[in-house]
């Protein structure tokens, strides 16, 4: 009966919809929590720009609830590339995830109506308390869509967080939210010249993202140099300590509030983006090995370079290469116990390399070809073998053997904007089973044909884009080998040897002469 | 279980051949085999069957093993 008077009362609702009047500063969330303190620190020594949000909640709902509403705005959503809530005291992961929203526009026929429905759809409402867009959690009507983006219900994308225990009124938890976002430094000039010093802007808000109203919050900003050329004045304090901006204490402040935040300051590294990376893992059972090859386009996105490059420049100003952003070497970290390490490009193999090992890992120094200014590209390849009992053991209780792996091998500071993991398992293997501690965009299976194969092996790529180094963490591959499948390599080539000895059989019983053969008779 | 537990408990994996004998290996089970062939080659042709794949058989065995082995020695792990 009674969810048929609210089947009913939808109706009604949906029936009297009316055009949204516009709101500003208004909450997309029900106001379940207040923030008593917040700290944010927004790391610029890199490329990448990583935020770090120390959070402080309070419930102020009066029963006990566990998810916490998180905003970003959405031209920040769309860089976004890792995103990883902690709590402070036990480092426990909570899980997160991205809220899908229908924007609609709709006004209720009367407000008493729309309070009934607070537990049935996350509702915004602007000045005059009308609802202006939210979504249904239980239910898929169809309600009118909006495609004005001027509505604040698109531009801010919500994340909600699922604490691992419900919180009683009253309650505190404090917790620590992880961002990386990529692409969001500018360079500012665009263009400098071979020993011009790269200068970079950074635009942001003083506030942090908050969806629910905040007692008080302070801002830190690292930079990666004391050479700030300008930044953002502010009503309250801003406290400069040679590489840090303090954003003093902000009291009471709104949910989804915003200040411009522009920074202005000098970055003499580079900033490495990898448009394509595909990373292949070939497992072999018969030869114990895992061969690895990895395949680089990279571009290096610092400010470019202005006019044409000068070789004599170049040499005159040998002594202050490492103060600019010419990148002249690379370094990689490869596992312990590699061998046979080769270094290829288009035009073949790039002999200025170095490998050394030590305890825990080995070192790959590596040159391209050329330096790279900014706005340059490099593409090349390398590999390496690595004995197979280092990534894969033997579970005996369910007969299954697991690959435990990095999803990728990176540079710490670059931005990779597509990466491919092609992983191909040996022939006869089955039941493959994939688990990653993240996302994955894309994983299909299929065959991958290569030497002495008859059936194909089995491959599984994983595809993912906006990845950083905090993606390469370990993936798990599980699958089941039995070891008479050994047996098919050898035999399948044993029989393809059984041909010709056939064949010479055969030939020897056939007749070719035309007519009776004559036989000698004496 | 989850993937990371089992890897965890389980037994890293070993080859069933040690990889130092596959370069010598690879020597016997090829010289067999040559061995094997040849003397498919010298038996008179239309002689029984049984003793034509008597060797035949013998020989494309030992090649099939002798060439796995030599892919392996020389740093195709197949």
């Amino acid at each position: 009966m009674r969810s048929f008077c609210r089947l009913l009362a939808i109706l009604v609702l949906t029936i009297s919809l009316a055009y949204k009047t516009l709101a500003t500063n208004v909450t997309f969330v029900p106001q379940h929590w207040r923030n008593t303190n917040m700290l944010r620190t927004i790391d610029l020594t890199s490329s990448i720009v990583r935020e770090t949000t120390s959070v402080a909640a309070q419930n102020i709902h009066n029963e006990s609830i566990g998810e916490y509403y998180f905003p970003i705005p959405e031209q920040w959503d769309n860089h976004l590339s890792y995103i990883e809530v902690r709590e402070r005291k036990t480092k426990q992961t909570f899980e997160v995830e991205k809220v899908k929203i229908n924007p609609l526009k709709w006004v209720p026929y009367s407000n008493q109506l729309s309070r009934q429905f607070d537990d049935m759809f996350v509702m915004q409402r602007n000045e005059k308390n009308e609802i202006i867009c939210g979504s249904s959690k239980k239910f898929k009507l169809p309600l009118l869509h909006s495609n004005d983006t001027t509505s604040t219900c698109s531009r801010i994308r919500y994340y909600k967080i699922f604490f691992n225990r419900r919180l009683d009124p009253q309650e505190q938890i404090k917790f620590t939210i992880t961002t990386a976002f990529t692409h969001m430094l500018i360079p500012y000039p665009k263009e400098i010249t071979q020993t011009g010093r790269q200068q970079l802007l950074f635009q942001g808000n003083q506030y942090g993202n908050s969806a629910y109203q905040t007692d008080q919050q302070k801002t830190n900003v690292k930079l990666p140099s004391a050479d700030i050329i300008s930044y953002s004045q502010t009503k309250g304090n801003v406290i400069r300590n040679q590489k840090n901006l303090d954003y003093g204490r902000f009291n009471e402040t709104k949910p989804n509030s915003y200040e411009e935040l522009r920074i202005h300051y000098e970055f003499q590294q580079n900033m490495l983006t990898v448009t394509g990376l595909r990373r292949d893992l070939e497992i072999s059972h018969w030869g114990g090995n895992l061969a690895v090859e990895e395949h680089f386009n990279l571009t290096h996105d610092g400010a470019r370079l202005k006019g044409h490059f000068s070789r004599l420049d170049y040499h005159k100003t040998v002594y202050i290469h490492h103060e600019t952003i010419m990148t002249r070497e690379l370094t990689l970290s490869l596992p312990i116990h590699v061998s046979d390490v080769y270094y290829r490009d288009e035009i073949g193999n790039v002999s200025t390399s170095n490998l050394r090992y030590e305890q825990d890992k080995t070192i790959f120094d590596f040159k391209p070809r050329y330096p790279l200014f900014g706005g340059w590209n490099y593409t090349w390849y390398y590999g390496y073998n690595v004995p197979l009992g280092d990534f894969v053991r033997y579970h005996y209780e369910s007969g299954r053997y697991i690959l435990n792996i990095p999803f990728v091998n990176v540079f710490p500071q670059a931005i990779h904007d597509k990466v491919q993991v092609r992983i191909i398992l040996p022939e006869g293997a089955s039941d493959v089973k994939v688990e990653t501690p993240f996302v994955i965009d894309k994983e299909t299976h299929g065959v991958h044909k290569t030497y002495l194969d008859t059936i194909g092996r089995y491959l599984i790529v994983l595809e993912k884009s906006n990845v950083v180094n905090d993606h390469s963490k370990n993936i798990q591959i599980s699958y089941t080998y039995s070891s008479l499948e050994l047996l098919r390599k050898p035999l399948s080539v044993s029989l393809f040897l059984l041909g010709p000895f056939l064949l010479s059989m055969i030939y020897s019983r056939i007749e070719f002469s035309i007519g009776k053969s004559k036989r000698k008779t004496s | 279980m989850t993937g990371l537990s089992d890897w965890e408990t389980g037994k890293p994996y070993e080859t069933p051949i040690s990889q130092v004998f596959f370069p010598l290996l690879a020597f016997l089970f090829l010289l067999s085999g040559f061995v094997a062939a040849s003397t498919f080659s010298v038996i008179k042709a239309k002689t029984s069957l049984i003793l034509e794949l008597s060797s035949a058989i013998p020989a494309s065995l030992s090649l099939g093993f002798g060439t796995l082995f030599l892919f392996m020695a020389v740093g195709i792990y197949v």
